[in-house]
């Protein structure tokens, strides 16, 4: 239903490389949900959480050139992701319990590792967050699949007298009704 | 304190030895952040308004900024979009769109009616009292605890007929229950004439605007079942249509300033005629849609039916609409007048939307998605390019 909905992130980034400009939106679908939760516990700023994870999306597509053929794509994303935290520190909301916490872990000589367990363990690191999430928010990860359709597809629809039905668009409220069930009202209202 | 803020500052420039990554990496690996305050209302929402942002950025926009900062509200926003043009190398717009005023005072409909008796009495429903509200010909019209109007009858035979009309207001709705038991959830501006009892052989009804229908199955004597009949005339000129059901549930929409009154069955079976052209009468099926308009008595089409009954379950389903008719939609359940300034897109637009949502957050929403722009003043929306 979706272009690249079944592929593999390695696929993914086959045709991210190639230049295929609508991989983004899978890229999207997949990806954006987790980050924000994981971004947001870390930087609780609505609107800079947004900004990072966006810039990161911008910079893996204005980068996609000159990505190696074995990239991991969450680890490449994760890690854009995390610098730009990083780089968020100075925010008020965290500053202070940044600093003493990393002060912390300077003084009493945390355990390091090397880079490469450290990619493996931000991706291990994330995909925990996500397991530990409320069921509602897990499934609105899968929702968020259900945010467009190919450029194509809206070409040849936009010929098509309104009436028709598209059965290849769900509507979200489809994909509410079966997915959330007796939890539907609990969300919106 | 310096050493961390040094070793954050050196990391962030990238100058960091190793070593120094090695401390800051696994540092953020450990470190244990306090809960979330997101709930999945608040993630949702990011989600769908994070998709069109990023798409500005990616088409090479700047990220425009509508609201300073404002503290999003548990609202919620749920988008499924289509007419959008996905990285496509567009000629930039040359200004940015006009930020609708914060309008505090348009708020999304609710539970609004006015009932008038045959008698000629009127009463407001949303702040009539619960419970018996009048008295006719031997039926009694209660309002329940959660504001629904049921008729009750007391089966006291009288020959006459006491003509009710239950209607909406813009910004309103209301659920019925009818002297027979069949429900009617009304939309906004929408008026619904029926009788305090139903007698005769047939039950009939009258309706301008939109309303939901669950028909109660009524027998009649000999075991034959007693027809249902909505007649809408809103085409003007004796144009509409006359909706025949035994026991069923179906989706009326007939607006006086649509173009077309939509007929959508959901279950049972619905034989419905279009008024001037009473020969071109089909019985239609579950999931089929049957279309009158000016130029064409009678249309079939199949449909979404949960896209059609979507209003009265709280939401607003648009799916390959053109602005002018999602903004009939919005008008008339934010009771807002619409008015339109020069050459308008005509570009598609599709989403789902709860309908307590925020006039300004949905405008805001479609001004993202696509070619057009708003302007709110008072209660007018001006909808430009």
């Amino acid at each position: 239903m979706y272009k690249y909905e079944n592929q593999s992130n390695e696929e993914l980034l086959g045709h991210l490389r190639l230049g295929r400009a609508d991989v983004m939106e899978e890229i999207y679908r997949r990806f954006y949900g987790l980050l924000y939760s994981h971004v947001y516990r870390r930087l609780p700023d609505r609107e800079e959480a947004r900004d990072i994870i966006q810039e990161a999306l911008v910079i893996l597509w204005n980068k996609r050139a000159q990505l190696a053929e074995n990239t991991n794509l969450s680890s490449y994303l994760y890690t854009l992701v995390r610098n730009r935290v990083l780089n968020s520190y100075r925010n008020q909301k965290v500053r202070e319990a940044y600093l003493a916490s990393l002060q912390t872990f300077m003084d009493h000589g945390g355990s390091l590792t090397d880079e490469k367990l450290r990619e493996k363990e931000l991706i291990a690191l994330v995909e925990k967050e996500v397991a530990a999430l409320p069921p509602q928010m897990k499934l609105i990860f899968e929702m968020s699949r259900n945010l467009e359709m190919s450029h194509q597809q809206i070409a040849d629809e936009l010929n098509i007298s309104p009436h028709t039905v598209r059965t290849q668009v769900r509507s979200a409220l489809r994909i509410l009704r079966t997915k959330l069930g007796a939890n539907l009202f609990s969300i919106f209202f | 304190m310096k050493h961390a803020e040094e070793l954050l500052e050196k990391y962030n420039a990238g100058l960091a030895t190793p070593e120094e990554k090695a401390v800051v990496e696994s540092w953020y690996l450990k470190y244990k952040t306090p809960p979330s305050d997101l709930t999945s209302e608040d993630l949702l929402y990011e989600v769908n308004i994070g998709y069109a942002q990023l798409q500005r950025q990616l088409a090479g926009k700047k990220t425009v900024r509508w609201w300073p900062r404002v503290a999003v509200a548990a609202s919620l926003l749920l988008c499924v979009s289509i007419g959008l043009v996905w990285f496509k190398k567009q000629a930039a717009k040359n200004n940015t769109t006009v930020a609708a005023k914060i309008s505090h005072e348009i708020l999304p409909g609710s539970n609004k009616a006015m009932l008038t008796l045959s008698d000629g009495r009127k009463l407001m429903l949303d702040s009539a009292e619960n419970g018996n509200l009048a008295e006719q010909q031997g039926v009694n019209i209660i309002k329940h605890d959660d504001g629904q109007l049921a008729y009750v009858d007391h089966g006291a035979t009288n020959k006459a007929i006491a003509m009710n009309t239950l209607e909406t207001p813009r910004g309103g709705q209301y659920q019925v229950q009818l002297p027979d038991g069949t429900k009617v959830w009304l939309n906004s501006a929408s008026s619904i004439k029926y009788p305090s009892r139903f007698s005769g052989d047939k039950r009939r009804v009258e309706l301008t605007g939109e309303a939901y229908f669950e028909v109660a199955s009524v027998h009649l004597k000999g075991r034959k079942k007693m027809p249902f009949i909505v007649t809408t005339n809103a085409l003007g000129n004796g144009k509409g249509q006359q909706i025949e059901v035994l026991g069923t549930h179906f989706n009326i929409k007939a607006y006086n300033n649509d173009s077309e009154i939509a007929t959508t069955l959901l279950e049972g079976s619905v034989k419905v005629t279009p008024l001037h052209q009473p020969s071109k009468a089909i019985i239609i099926k579950p999931e089929q849609q049957a279309i009158t308009s000016l130029h064409n008595p009678l249309m079939i089409e199949k449909v979404d039916v949960e896209e059609a009954v979507a209003w009265k379950n709280g939401y607003f389903v648009f799916e390959n609409e053109d602005i002018q008719s999602i903004m009939n939609v919005l008008s008339r359940w934010y009771n807002v007048d619409i008015s339109y300034k020069g050459e308008v897109t005509k570009q598609k637009f599709g989403g789902a939307f709860p309908r307590s949502a925020n006039i300004n957050d949905l405008l805001k929403h479609m001004e993202s998605f696509g070619n057009v722009s708003f302007k709110v003043e008072g209660r007018r929306i001006i909808v430009m390019r």
